[in-house]
Parts: C-alpha cells; sequence; structure tokens
C-alpha cells in the first residue's frame, strides 16, 4: 500500500512535529509500505497567508498525480487535513490553536477563525477515521470543532537510548522556553524553594532571553543554568541525572518531556492545568501534580529534595508505568492503517477530563 | 537530603563528558548534519537557528571547550549570534598559535564594539582575561604562573598557554 504522509514544515526551525514525522515515517518504512512524505510551507502570519493555506490544500488532489497517487494518506498538520484524497486517515498533532483555545482577538481575527472552524469542521469530518496524538487533542477538537477522536499513543524518539543514572540533584526543565511552557514559573518557585538544588533549562526559544535576563536580575546564577540547545546525548545524560524533571506547561497536547522522564525513571513535577502530561503523572505514584504557583511547586521540589529515596521510587514507579502502556510505532501504524477506531475512550489511561 | 558531590559548572561539564562518552544515536547525528547546515547557512547579518550550548554564565564554563566549539560558544554566548566564517578561521589560528588564549579571546569579545553595545558579560571573564594576559609578561608572568600554582588556583585561572596549544592542535587533528 502507498502511504503518503502529509503535513506542513516552517522552514529551518525543528520540533516535535518533525520528530513524529520522520519517526511514522521509517515505522512505515518498516512496516514494507512504500512512504512519502508531502509538505507545504507554513506561514503563522500575516491572516490571508493562513487562508491562502487553507485554499492550497483543498485544492490539493493526491489521486491525481502525474505517476502513482497513494493509496492512503495520513495528513497530521492543519490545514493538510483539506486535501483531496478519499482515504484520509487523520493523526492530528493539533489544531490551529489560534483560533480556538488559544484564541485572541488581538492577535486572531473572527473572520479567520470563523474561516478555520470551517475549514477543520468540512475536512475532518472528510477523513475515513481521524486519531490525535493526546486524549488533551481530542477533548479540543469534540469541544471547539466537535469531531469526535480517538487518541493513538506513540513513543518518543530514540526510546531506547534513555537511561538512568546517579542522582545529582538537579531540577531540570527541558523543553522550548515558550510562554505557554511556564518556564518562569520554576525560576520563580526557586525562591521559595528550602533545599539545595540546582536548577537545568535546557532547551531555546522565544523566551529565553527573558528567563536569563531574569536569573542575572535576581542573582540566581548560582544555583540556576540555561543551557540552551543541547545535543540529545546530553539531553539524556540531563534526565539520567536528574533528582526530578519539571514541565508544567498550560494545556499542553501531549508533551514527549513526559514520557522522556518516565523513560530515565524520574518522576514529573507538573501543574493541574498542564494538559498532557496529567494522562500520565500520577500524583505520588509517578510525580507531583500541583497548582501552578510558585509556591506549590517549590513544595514539590522540597518534598522530593529532602527525601531523595521517594524520588527515586517515583521514579522507578514512572519507568514501570511506561512500560505498562505498550506504546509502539507498530501499534501506531497498524492503526492508523487498518484499525478501525474504536468507540469510547482508550481504558488503557485513566482519564482526568 | 541529597547534595551533589560537584558545582553548578562541574555538573554541567560532566553532563557534557557523559554524553561524549555514551555516543551518539542517529537522531544525534541528523542534529549534528542540521547543525552543520546551519552554521553554513549564516550570512552577514542574518542569523538562522543554530544548536549550541549557548547560556554560559561563568568564564570556567568554557573550560571544556576548544576549538570550533569553543569559539562557537563564546560567540553565541557573548554576541548570541555564531561567528563569521572568517572570524573563526582567524580565532582558531590565534588558539593554535597561542597568540590569544580563550580567556583572553572572550576579553576581546566583551570589550569589543558590538559587545559592549550588546552589554555583553560573564562572570569571571576579567579576573581570568587579565591573569592571562600577566602571564605574557616576561619574568613577572613566570613568577605569576609559581604563585598561581602555589595558591592552588582553578584550572581557568592558571597558566595554560602550552596545553590549551596541544588541545587545539589535538582538536584540529580530530577534525580531518
Amino acid at each position: 500500500m502507498r502511504i503518503a504522509i502529509a503535513t506542513v514544515q516552517v522552514p529551518f526551525m525543528h520540533g516535535g512535529a518533525q520528530i513524529l514525522c520522520e519517526g511514522l515515517r521509517a515505522a512505515v518504512a518498516a512496516a514494507g509500505h512504500p512512504v512519502e512524505v508531502i509538505t507545504l510551507p507554513f506561514r503563522f502570519a500575516p491572516e490571508k497567508e493562513v487562508l491562502r493555506a487553507m485554499q492550497v490544500w483543498r485544492e490539493e488532489n493526491l489521486m491525481e498525480l502525474n505517476w502513482q497517487p497513494p493509496d492512503l494518506v495520513i495528513p497530521l498538520m492543519f490545514p493538510a487535513w483539506g486535501l483531496d484524497h478519499p482515504n484520509k486517515r487523520a493523526w492530528v498533532l493539533h489544531q490551529y490553536r489560534a483560533a480556538y483555545d488559544l484564541f485572541d482577538p488581538s492577535q486572531c481575527s473572527r473572520d479567520l477563525q470563523q474561516a478555520v472552524d470551517a475549514f477543520d469542521r468540512a475536512a475532518l469530518k472528510d477523513c475515513a477515521a481521524v486519531y490525535t496524538i493526546a486524549r488533551n487533542v481530542s477533548r479540543r477538537m469534540l469541544k471547539y470543532t466537535e469531531v469526535a477522536s480517538t487518541p493513538l499513543y506513540h513513543p518518543p524518539a530514540d526510546e531506547a537510548e534513555f537511561y538512568t543514572g546517579e542522582c545529582w540533584n538537579y531540577i531540570l526543565a527541558p523543553s522550548r522556553i515558550e510562554s505557554l511552557k511556564r518556564q518562569m514559573l520554576l525560576l520563580d518557585a526557586v525562591a521559595h524553594v528550602q533545599s539545595k538544588v540546582t536548577i537545568l533549562f535546557a532547551g531555546t526559544g522565544g523566551q529565553q532571553k527573558a528567563l536569563q535576563d531574569a536569573v542575572v536580575e535576581r542573582r540566581l546564577s548560582d544555583r540556576v543554568r540555561l543551557l540552551g540547545q543541547v545535543t540529545e546525548a546530553e539531553k539524556r545524560a540531563l534526565y539520567a541525572h536528574a533528582l526530578a524533571v519539571f514541565f508544567g506547561p498550560k494545556d499542553e497536547d501531549y508533551g514527549y518531556v513526559t514520557l522522556e522522564a518516565m523513560l530515565s525513571s524520574k518522576p514529573v513535577i507538573t501543574c493541574t492545568d498542564s494538559g498532557g502530561p496529567l494522562e500520565f503523572v500520577e500524583p505520588d505514584y509517578t510525580g507531583e501534580i500541583v497548582e501552578p504557583t510558585a509556591e506549590a511547586v517549590a513544595a514539590a521540589v522540597d518534598r522530593l529534595a529532602e527525601n531523595p529515596a521517594r524520588a527515586a521510587r517515583l521514579g522507578q514507579q514512572a519507568y514501570e508505568r511506561y512500560r505498562s502502556l505498550g506504546l509502539s510505532w507498530n501499534k501506531v501504524v497498524e492503526t492508523l492503517l487498518f484499525s478501525a477506531p474504536p468507540s469510547g475512550a482508550n481504558p488503557t489511561f485513566r482519564s482526568r477530563i | 537530603m541529597a547534595t551533589s558531590p560537584l558545582t553548578l559548572d562541574q555538573l554541567v561539564a560532566a553532563i557534557r563528558q557523559e554524553a561524549a562518552v555514551r555516543g551518539r544515536s542517529p537522531l544525534d547525528q541528523q542534529s549534528d548534519v542540521q547543525r552543520e547546515a546551519n552554521a553554513r547557512a549564516t550570512t552577514a547579518g542574518r542569523t538562522g537557528t543554530y544548536y549550541k550550548l549557548s547560556s554560559f554564565t561563568c568564564a570556567a564554563e568554557f573550560l571544556p571547550l576548544y576549538g570550533p566549539e569553543f569559539i562557537d560558544a563564546a560567540y553565541s554566548t557573548l554576541l548570541f549570534r555564531p561567528p563569521e566564517a572568517g572570524i573563526m578561521e582567524r580565532r582558531l589560528a590565534d588558539l593554535l598559535t597561542g597568540r590569544r588564549t580563550r580567556w583572553e579571546i572572550l576579553l576581546e569579545i566583551c570589550l569589543s564594539g558590538e559587545g559592549r553595545s550588546k552589554d555583553a558579560r560573564i562572570r569571571g571573564v576579567y579576573l581570568a582575561g587579565a591573569i592571562s594576559l600577566g602571564y605574557r609578561i616576561p619574568l613577572l608572568g613566570a613568577a605569576l604562573a609559581v604563585i598561581a600554582w602555589l595558591l592552588r588556583l582553578p584550572p581557568w585561572l592558571q597558566d595554560r598557554r602550552i596545553a590549551d596549544m596541544m588541545m587545539e592542535a589535538q582538536v584540529r587533528l580530530l577534525q580531518r
């Protein structure tokens, strides 16, 4: 069966979407199917470019290729699911959130919001099946677009390479440094932390300079370090020796960080409104779930730092929990290519929504 | 309560050493290719995304770095951009021949026009740069080196010109 994976790309910016796409491509190819990734560039601004992108994908008929049309198309990102093909099985990373849960009238006009909504409703309902990468994405899709979908989870990249090591008493916060990821929350918490832990931020992003300036202004350079972009090997080493991992974004879709921490046998500190991580973090079993306040985060850090044996136990339980999930690319490929989406929620995961 | 046996600088250095020892996965190699591509794509006045450990806050943290890695980290930390190709070659030659030490390069960047306009600063650079320049003074420099050794100053404040030149040569050889 010829498979096409349809997605968008923002040239020279690489993140989770590209990793997922490559993982899917490799898994489909390993399953013995010819596979191609079909992309078009996507521009977030100005608004007319978003409208144009929807139109371009709407006019893209993948059955009318000059040579071999695909038998099945897997759209991943907005607005790729607008393309024309009789056998589309979408695996949605996330919708155009600026038109939905992140809608801000000063950033996105009502016209664009309505156009995106209409586009998604028509295009997603045209799909033979709609899957998402996480229950949080499905929940949003049902709430805003009234399209039912099934969460289909996948493992993080280089799953087998993660390991655990001696605890070096630091809290790791690995993620793109953006407002929604809320690294500043952890930095604010440092002022309330009683224990002598250090904080390591790994990643770059739009808020990196602001975070770095805050570290200098608050004279925390001896306790907090921004590592910038790290290699994959450095990331794994950082996970391996952390006391715990902080990942408290606002309403995250999925969050590789949680799974990577679990693979490294480390407990995760997350927040009650963090979305994706809540599907995997269980309070006092695989990590800590706290209110998104500096005091609550600091208290969680102190609880783990003052009882490293408990932190190690939570981490081990997190690793066992990850193994019990049975995440695999084989399962993803099998589901996307062959399965009819089951009705109801996936019983493997505890629901918090 | 667990305490780390390492200082923050030592912690970061240990992480990077461990990462280097454990080797790289295919995803690491992809990242390396992307890093190289981004470095080559740099044009005057415009930079793309580049993948470097770029947020050091202490000169001592540069101690494990040599060659292009050091130059990249120095520019990305202090000037928030990668070095131009010509500058990279010149700096590497300075390090290889001993015309400049790493601390002197950091000091130069901080004191340059661009460095002053961007408020480039990093803890310890003036101390390390001044001491490094002091080691170059005939006779007095040798005395300073002995004093530094006797006082057991940290490695980044000792006279490492010979050792660093040898390391630079080795790094250059490994890159071929």
